[in-house]
């Protein structure tokens, strides 16, 4: 079904802010780094931004010195283990992301949707959809990202429009009232659920056009849909924000205008549809990755049993991925997410470009 | 054979998803359709939740010409929790309630009094309660308010929930939802209040449901209740007011003029003054000449707009003092969010030197300067 292997940059662009946007929109206040004042979210999303920027430094050095190459392509040139290795980390850490996604689905549908029902039929026809479009290949998620991208963006304006007038300056709070910790934290916490920084270091080399640009516009979008969404959340709710499980849920109930009254059905629809995609593209990497380094023709199987594997692993231990988002401290989170987007590239680029300024000399 | 496939796995999904509708207990003429809740705790700690529900029966057959039933009916459950009650209504009726549909919740007095935030939380925790349901007070218990029918085929949480809505025109309403609430339930700077509903029987099997008053809450026991001036005042206070109309007298021209209020602006600007927390309030108001009543009511001169802007200038000043004054000094209570506001701008200050806001209220300073301007004065302005 694959029939390119070259999306455009701006359908990555797509792909990695839809990605971005769910983590954003299944935030929830609860958990060891929630802020306390509402005013924090904004300093939070400066600091979150210049995190990001900073996990990327890898992403620049790899785009500088290996421009048309993947993290995987690089890990074979200094070693074929290397690249093996490489490819099993990377696709350990989808699938990881993978299952946290469709964790945090579950209990957004066991919460809000179907409270009173098993989710798990969900879940089976979410990852069986999700199989199907990795299935299709790059071209087709970043089509479907494309088309998602205009739906989430058109609905939430549609929302701030509405809560345009719920907003009251009253609710928001003195910025920096604990101090600039919070903030810091917060920032650093949302910087770890950032992903999409390995997402790119494997898909920047298969998109064609110019990287920078998207990359900016990417951090750029991204920054301001975050002070936009905690902007209307926090200012519509006040402290309220902080009885929510999913406050952007709580805004889209508050925004009703006129005859629409039911907004949050509208950003339900969005979620699902936004969640369904990143779960695609999760499943389409890891198969892509063990494809390059093991068995070529096995990508349908590679997506398949994965999506067996994270649909019984929901069924079966669904608490533990969910748990990781409240139980895990940001120093745990932190670590795990630095040795895969940090650690691992910045290895791999060392050993490269050792072997290649040896290949030189 | 690939299209086949494709398309008999759609069929496969489609089973699937509609295996929802197995469950009868789901269908929408099998659920209790929960309109209004009424909350009163009993003495001997359990909750006595007043439920009004939708006919289904009737509302779907509102011609059917068969003895269905009032369009609405109310029955009382009790249960250790607003939770616990609701789920008895379940096994009481046989019907599962569907909760997504309520409009308001209402307290007794007595509840209020002894503090409704324990009962809040069932309606913040359930995601199936809307978090812009409004809340409300009974003047006597939930269950008047909750069970009164206010005609053949009127939905009395509809017609409750219209005359919430009416702030958006009356200066006199004042509607409040959940999220609202907790807001100001959680704060250390700012008090919640909630609209008194009074039920009166106009006539046989009739009810009148009506706004008497707005109850002020200390955390989230119900502490005092405003007048009509006061909650005109707190409108104003709140930037609230969007059209509403008070009268004012003249004694100067012998009349009383009433006034429409077009626009409504308030400025607090707090300040430290002589180490005391001042604040400054500045009002702006455009009104319109509603109803003249004088000798000779349809005429007015460039005098008579003058002498009755002063007065009502002055008519509005005084109000917002009173009201200050009784919320500040006699009550301690802050429903108008100054403390929200000190603390914003003055945030080090609060910080260092104020413990608690409410010890603080009676020595706050203020002054209120007030702009009305008259932009139209209807027919009968021959003399301009």
């Amino acid at each position: 079904m694959e029939k390119s292997t070259k999306i455009s940059i701006w359908q990555l662009f797509s792909i990695v802010l839809l990605s971005r946007l769910l983590t954003l929109l299944t935030y929830t206040p609860v958990g060891a780094e929630s802020l306390k004042h509402t005013s924090d979210y904004f300093p939070a999303v400066g600091f979150a931004v210049l995190f990001i920027l900073l996990f990327s430094l890898p992403l620049v050095w790899q785009r500088k010195a290996f421009p048309n190459q993947d993290l995987v392509d690089i890990a074979y040139y200094a070693s074929p283990l290397l690249s093996k290795g490489t490819s099993l980390c990377l696709a350990f850490f989808f699938t990881f992301n993978a299952l946290t996604t469709l964790g945090k689905l579950e209990w957004f549908v066991g919460t809000i949707i179907f409270p009173e029902n098993s989710s798990s039929l969900f879940v089976l026809i979410c990852v069986a959809a999700a199989c199907y479009a990795a299935s299709l290949g790059l071209e087709a998620v970043g089509r479907a990202s494309g088309i998602s991208l205009v739906v989430f963006c058109a609905s939430f304006i549609f929302i701030m429009f509405a809560m345009a007038d719920k907003t009251d300056f009253l609710n928001f709070s003195p910025v920096f009232y604990d101090g600039v910790q919070p903030s810091l934290k917060a920032g650093l916490d949302a910087a770890t659920r950032t992903v999409e920084i390995a997402v790119l270091s494997v898909l920047m080399p298969r998109a064609s056009g110019n990287p920078g640009k998207m990359y900016t516009a990417f951090i750029t979008s991204l920054g301001g849909w975050m002070l936009l969404v905690f902007f209307f959340v926090t200012g519509g709710l006040g402290d309220f924000v902080f009885s929510q499980l999913f406050p952007i849920h709580a805004m889209a109930e508050l925004s009703q205008f006129s005859v629409f009254q039911r907004f949050d059905v509208l950003l339900t629809g969005v979620w699902i549809l936004t969640a369904f995609i990143k779960i695609s593209l999760l499943l389409y990497l890891q198969a892509m990755l063990l494809q390059k380094s093991f068995v070529p023709k096995w990508k349908n199987i590679y997506i398949l049993v994965t999506g067996v594997v994270i649909f019984l692993v929901q069924i079966l231990f669904g608490g533990v991925f969910s748990e990781f988002f409240f139980g895990t401290s940001l120093l745990e989170r932190l670590i795990f997410f630095v040795l895969f987007v940090v650690v691992l590239p910045l290895a791999v680029l060392t050993a490269a470009t050792l072997k290649r300024k040896r290949a030189h000399e | 054979m690939n299209k086949v496939l494709k398309i008999l796995a759609l069929l496969g999904l489609l089973v699937l998803l509609f295996s929802g509708c197995q469950n009868s207990e789901n269908e929408l003429k099998n659920r209790l359709i929960v309109q209004a809740i009424g909350i009163d705790a009993q003495k001997d700690g359990t909750v006595l939740v007043t439920l009004q529900t939708l006919n289904t029966e009737m509302a779907g057959n509102p011609n059917s010409g068969a003895s269905l039933g009032d369009v609405v009916t109310s029955f009382q459950v009790t249960g250790k929790t607003v939770a616990d009650a609701i789920s008895n209504a379940a096994t009481m009726i046989g019907k599962k309630p569907l909760l997504s549909q309520n409009r308001l919740v209402v307290f007794g007095r007595d509840t209020a009094e002894q503090g409704i935030l324990e009962h809040l939380d069932f309606f913040v925790r359930d995601t199936e309660n809307r978090t812009t349901v409004l809340l409300a007070v009974s003047d006597t218990t939930a269950y008047d308010v909750v069970s009164a029918k206010m005609g053949e085929n009127v939905l009395t949480a509809d017609s409750i929930e219209a005359i919430l809505h009416a702030q958006q025109f009356s200066t006199d309403v004042v509607g409040q939802a959940l999220y609202s609430v907790i807001n100001k339930m959680e704060s250390d700077t700012a008090d919640a209040y909630l609209p008194v509903l009074k039920a009166s029987e106009e006539k046989e099997d009739e009810s009148k449901v009506e706004l008497c008053s707005v109850a002020v809450f200390q955390k989230d026991k119900l502490q005092y209740e405003l007048n009509e001036e006061g909650i005109t005042a707190l409108q104003l206070l709140t930037n609230e007011v969007e059209i509403g109309y008070f009268s004012v007298e003249n004694p100067e021209y012998d009349s009383t003029t009433v006034l429409k209020i077009r626009k409504s602006r308030v400025k607090i600007q707090p300040a430290v003054k002589n180490g005391n927390i001042h604040f400054d309030i500045q009002l702006q108001m455009t009104v319109d000449i509603a109803e003249n009543q004088t000798e000779n009511p349809f005429g007015v001169s460039k005098e008579f707009i003058q002498s009755t802007t002063k007065c009502a200038k002055e008519y509005i000043t005084n109000l917002l003092d009173e009201s200050l004054k009784q919320s500040f000094v006699v009550n301690q209570a802050d429903p108008y969010r100054f403390g929200t506001r000190f603390l914003k701008a003055y945030t080090s200050y609060y910080k260092e030197n104020i413990e608690d806001w409410k010890a603080v209220l009676p020595s706050v300073e203020y002054n209120i300067d007030t702009q009305i301007e008259v932009k139209y004065v209807g027919n009968g302005a021959e003399n301009i």
